[in-house]
């Protein structure tokens, strides 16, 4: 447990002291706020949350691969995954500990992004309760960029080629209702069961379905057990 | 202390080690010898539980690496040949980072890892960035981080790779006293590496060990290379006289004859060869013992087993 915690310490402090995560946090609010801008003074007097939120989720999906594409491919170079895998820790505990160090750095960026809905409800009467849910979307479907990411991470030791397998796999399960519409029948039905789009519906209109959110969270178990499966099965 | 019984290890159907068995006794400092891709790194990779071995199972401190891995992590401590360094991180903060890996409590980190940076003789860089260091410094700090639990076992990937030779000195000084209270396996590719530092010395070649020796063996006590003035042909009349002289190699180095004598016995022949130099009115200008190349060890061992098979 202890050295889960000491991980992601490790982890969130790395952001920081590389350059990427205030890359990241420039890019991602210059681009929420420009657009965010334009949004707003063309539609108008809306006081709804709902674009920033769709704004912030799609360009946190464009953004999400750079978060984690260092996660376990830098480890990997650099050669200190030695150094973990010869420790007394258990591979889980590797990667539960970076998972929550990147989830860390995305809980920082949603505290920034807190920004929106306090000068929403300064200058407008939001309805609170979407709101909040789209909020809680947003979280939910974050997370589970996050733990694709790291699973992208777990894949290659070159952090480019994680990244482009990261930027894949979210691409993939972004528009897989496309792709569903074009497979006839249960498949397509199946397929787009498994759309992150889809079930980010529910939430912005203000609707908290119990399967929606057990959707976002079934998925990032998903990827986080795959990565430790992945990093288990490397070594025997 | 370390009992290597039968380790096998397959990448696909590539054949990396091949039933290694060893022992280490508490207190010794044993070297694993071999060229580059002898195998000598999967060894210690699968002692310190990297990854797992294809067959066979070594213990280590009484604790078997496939049964109870953990265990055997916490009473061990690893430098791998690829430095496991954090170049972002400040040295002492790097060193507290992993005493919380390694699971040691908090209320005994901050003295463990003041006794590592001592040990280690790194104090003075603590504060420094670890990517800024040199190379020297980074390998200490490698060593360090290994230190840092009070390993029983303490296992080197090519702890003198790539340093000068001044701090090749100071990490074998720093290695021999770091034995005594604990067990050390070390690898190299350099013979007189494993020769200065080690007792016990395991050559290993193509994924199998080639022969397990001393010291002494290698180093050659059992060679001598003299150099003299005067007539070549003398020189071998008056060595004949000299019993236990096996073999006789001559060369030439300018006005200078070379010869590398080999003794057959156990004596010291070297009173007996200057006496007969000296008496055969030659001049003496050098003599002195010859260790063998690694190429001459393997060839001796390579080929010993060779013949027994």
């Amino acid at each position: 447990m202890n050295a889960i915690w000491s991980i992601s310490k490790r982890e969130l402090r790395n952001y920081f002291v590389s350059p990427i995560a205030y890359i990241i946090l420039a890019v991602f609010f210059i681009i929420c706020g420009l657009f965010g801008y334009i949004v707003y003074a063309a539609k108008a007097p809306y006081a709804q949350l709902i674009y920033i939120m769709s704004l912030m989720t799609s360009i946190f999906m464009f953004l999400s691969p750079m978060l984690t594409m260092r996660l376990l491919s830098e480890e990997k170079k650099q050669g200190t995954m030695e150094m973990l895998y010869t420790c007394p820790v258990t591979v889980a505990e590797i990667v539960l500990g970076k998972y929550l160090g990147a989830l860390l750095f995305f809980g920082v960026l949603f505290f920034v992004s807190l920004e929106f809905p306090v000068f929403l409800m300064i200058y407008g009467k939001p309805d609170l309760p979407v709101m909040l849910a789209s909020m809680l979307g947003f979280i939910l479907v974050g997370s589970t960029l996050i733990a694709m990411g790291l699973f992208a991470s777990s894949l290659a030791e070159s952090q480019i080629v994680s990244a482009i397998i990261g930027f894949a796999l979210v691409i993939v399960f972004w528009v897989m209702e496309f792709f569903s519409s074009a497979v006839s029948g249960s498949v397509g039905n199946w397929l787009a069961t498994l759309s992150l789009s889809k079930h980010l519906e529910s939430f912005n209109k203000g609707v908290l379905d119990g399967g929606d959110i057990f959707f976002f969270l079934a998925m990032s178990f998903m990827f986080v057990f795959l990565t430790i499966r992945r990093l288990d099965w490397k070594r025997w | 202390m370390i009992k290597v019984s039968k380790l096998t290890k397959y990448y696909g159907p590539t054949r990396a080690v091949e039933d290694v068995t060893f022992e280490a006794e508490k207190g010794e400092i044993v070297g694993l010898l071999g060229p580059n891709g002898a195998g000598k790194t999967t060894i210690m990779r699968m002692l310190t539980g990297y990854f797992a071995p294809s067959s066979g199972t070594a213990k280590i401190a009484g604790f078997d690496i496939i049964e109870e891995p953990m265990e055997v992590k916490k009473r061990l401590g690893y430098l791998p040949e690829v430095l496991p360094l954090y170049y972002e991180m400040v040295v002492s903060d790097y060193l507290e980072f992993v005493s919380e890996i390694k699971g040691i409590a908090f209320k005994e980190r901050r003295a463990k890892v003041a006794k590592a940076l001592g040990l280690a003789r790194i104090e003075d860089v603590k504060h420094r960035i670890i990517g800024r260091l040199s190379r020297g410094y980074k390998q200490r700090v490698g060593l360090a981080q290994a230190l840092l639990n009070d390993p029983e076992v303490l296992i080197l990937d090519e702890p003198t790779i790539g340093l000068d030779p001044k701090q090749i000195i100071e990490i074998r000084e720093l290695i021999k006293s770091l034995g005594g209270s604990r067990t050390v396996l070390l690898s190299s590719h350099i013979l007189p590496e494993v020769s200065m530092t080690c007792e016990k010395i395991i050559i290993i070649n193509k994924g199998r060990v080639a022969a397990v020796t001393d010291k002494a063996a290698i180093e050659g006590k059992d060679r001598i290379l003299i150099k003299l003035l005067g007539e070549p042909a003398k020189a071998a009349a008056a060595l004949s006289k000299v019993k236990s002289i096996a073999n006789v190699e001559q060369a030439n180095e300018g006005p200078y004859t070379v010869l590398t004598l080999e003794s057959s016995g156990k004596d010291d022949i070297r009173q007996d060869v200057f006496k007969a130099v000296v008496e055969s009115g030659l001049v003496l200008v050098e003599m002195r013992q010859a260790s063998h190349t690694l190429e001459e060890v393997f060839l001796k061992y390579t080929a010993k087993e060779e013949d027994a098979r």
